[in-house]
């Protein structure tokens, strides 16, 4: 997998690290990674950005084209779900993360975020 | 680069040189004596923007009697002498402005007594924050750590009224210490505080109260009196119980109520109220790159908090939680989340927080940091306007807006100050920097912010606006303490 320049901004940056630190540690989440062709747009209250994985590559960018799965989450959710104060089914089934496009990519999403929020 | 100050100096006189290097060599031994230019050179210059100057001779003591005679002897001769020890004071203030002799005290390093009942430890100046926190984490005492590298000086920074983790609830350092021992320009050794009485009794050094309170005469004086060779500092009980909050944030006026809310509370150790770009210099955004973009958290607070027992500690999240719920009616997109979060994101640097004192190598790697580090009030109105101000300035001359502000002593006053990479190989950037330090200087001053571990080009014009009765004092004092100004000459232009 090639690495590429960090993001700057706050969240993308992150995401970004959360996945590389993730990637490292995990030869099971490298791979799957490694095989998630996916543009995933994360829509905050802050701000959108994207995760895009193409050809075991990834990169997080701000920069939004042609998402194939898009979520919907609020940084307070975000934060609770990595505090362990709530989970991320529980906040799926509570309507405080929702696929806005995708949800058959539920599997996938469900665990890409498991991984990077656990 | 400009021309080093100094070099001169080292082709004339050189019969005066070699009586000088005879003298202290006889004083301190050849081997820690050097004149070597390339050895010089490290002593001429820091990480800031100011000017660098060579010194002609280095010596390490290791006694305060060896210091007694190398002050006694440049006092004879009229030599400056600048007291060193690591050199990271973010000021300038060990660049030998006039030449001369750089005591470094690095080899006085030890700790030489912990007083438990009192709780206070006696050190020397080579003493690091790295040393005394190794020492106290044998204890169930701690000490407090700056942002700072683990190699720089305790006394150094206590002298020069540093700040820490634990200021918002003492204060700046000066206040901490129970009393010193001296060297003055001619020589004398004097100790301050309860020691004047019973200085040999190290168990005896534990208030600089009640009596004439001399101490001023060295704190903040950056060297200019004399050379402190042995202080008392305070230490407190360590609670089991410790942990961090992290707040982002988008309203200014709102945050600094927020942080002012919580420090009437009463609850904290201490608290950080930071910029985006801050955090991400912490994080290792690389120089330039620290910029907010629009969407993000504008503000960060770090709040650090502990507790002797469970209960105290939920009590005392409990007011956190409910003073964040304060800040979020009226800045709703505010969060607070654990630090250990933040470090899952964005790593060890960021976590680093929690163990101070640590090299934050991103703040040190493009070989030029300085600040505008002040101290000010905390009017909301002057705060949130100095934050404008020194923001217009910052983007003027297109460096990161890195403000690390800290209240202090119970929110009585506010350290009011910014970080500022920069770096000395790009052309032309040190001199883009001094303009931007002499306009925020100017522009803050004026807001009511007076400069700490001031450089010497800022204390000048202090000089000029100050009121003349108390410049007048400031220079009594001097002139009589060291008449010949021996003592790290040209620091505040008081000769």
């Amino acid at each position: 997998m090639e690495i590429p320049d960090e993001p700057d901004d706050i969240l993308g940056l992150g995401i970004y690290r959360r996945i590389k630190t993730v990637t490292e540690i995990s030869p099971d989440f490298k791979k799957f990674v490694n095989n998630l062709n996916e543009n995933i747009l994360l829509s905050t209250d802050y701000y959108d950005f994207m995760i895009k994985f193409k050809d075991e590559n990834f990169e997080v960018t701000r920069e939004i084209e042609n998402p194939t799965i898009i979520i919907k989450i609020k940084i307070e959710e975000f934060f609770k779900i990595m505090e362990k104060r709530t989970s991320m089914v529980f906040s799926f089934l509570k309507g405080k993360m929702k696929f806005k496009k995708g949800l058959t990519k539920l599997f996938k999403v469900y665990k890409l975020f498991g991984n990077i929020l656990s | 680069m400009k021309k080093l100050v100094g070099c001169d100096k080292l082709l004339e006189s050189s019969e005066k040189h070699d009586i000088i290097k005879e003298s202290l060599i006889k004083i301190v031994g050849e081997q820690w004596y050097s004149d070597f230019p390339e050895e010089l050179l490290i002593y001429s210059y820091d990480m800031t923007e100011n000017d660098p100057s060579l010194p002609e001779f280095v010596v390490m003591p290791r006694t305060s009697e060896e210091i007694q005679k190398i002050l006694k002897f440049a006092n004879e001769t009229k030599t400056p002498v600048v007291p060193f020890i690591s050199g990271n004071n973010v000021g300038g203030l060990t660049i030998p402005l006039k030449g001369g002799i750089v005591v470094d005290l690095k080899r006085m390093d030890s700790i030489l007594h912990f007083n438990e009942d009192d709780m206070y430890v006696i050190i020397e100046p080579g003493v690091t924050f790295g040393h005394l926190h190794a020492f106290l984490e044998k204890t169930n005492y701690r000490y407090c750590y700056p942002f700072a590298p683990p190699f720089t000086s305790v006394i150094a920074n206590a002298l020069l009224d540093g700040l820490n983790n634990l200021s918002l609830r003492h204060g700046s350092m000066n206040e901490w210490i129970n009393g010193i021992e001296a060297i003055l320009p001619n020589g004398d050794l004097v100790k301050i505080g309860t020691c004047c009485a019973w200085g040999d009794n190290y168990d005896l050094w534990w208030s600089r109260n009640p009596m004439p309170d001399l101490l001023g005469l060295f704190t903040s004086w950056q060297g200019m009196t004399g050379i402190v060779t042995k202080m008392a500092v305070q230490v407190w009980p360590r609670r089991p119980i410790r942990d961090w909050r992290i707040v982002l944030s988008f309203n200014v006026e709102e945050t600094y109520k927020f942080v002012k809310t919580l420090t009437h509370l009463e609850i904290l150790n201490d608290i950080l109220f930071m910029s985006i770009e801050t955090v991400k210099m912490i994080a290792g955004v690389p120089y330039g790159k620290a910029k907010y973009l629009e969407g993000e958290p504008r503000w960060v607070c770090l709040l650090d908090f502990s507790a002797n027992t469970k209960l105290e500690y939920e009590a005392k999240l409990d007011m956190i939680n409910t003073a964040f719920k304060k800040l979020k009616e009226v800045d709703p997109k505010a969060n607070m989340t654990n630090l250990d979060v933040m470090e899952k994101f964005y790593g060890k640097k960021v976590g680093d927080i929690k163990n101070l004192p640590v090299t934050i190598g991103p703040m040190l790697e493009y070989g030029g940091l300085t600040w505008m580090g002040t101290y000010m009030t905390t009017k909301t109105e002057a705060v949130v306007n100095g934050i404008k101000t020194a923001f217009d300035l910052i983007d003027k001359y297109r460096f990161e807006k890195c403000l690390y502000s800290r209240s202090m002593k119970g929110h009585h006053y506010f350290a009011f100050r910014f970080l500022l990479r920069f770096s000395k190989l790009q052309e032309g950037e040190t001199e883009r920097m001094q303009k931007l330090q002499e306009e925020l200087f100017n522009s803050l001053f004026e807001l009511g912010a007076f400069p700490y571990k001031t450089p010497a080009r800022f204390a000048k014009q202090i000089l000029k606006r100050a009121d003349p009765n108390w410049v007048n004092l400031l220079k009594t004092i001097k002139s009589t303490i060291d008449p010949n100004g021996i003592m790290n000459p040209g620091r505040w232009g008081l000769e």
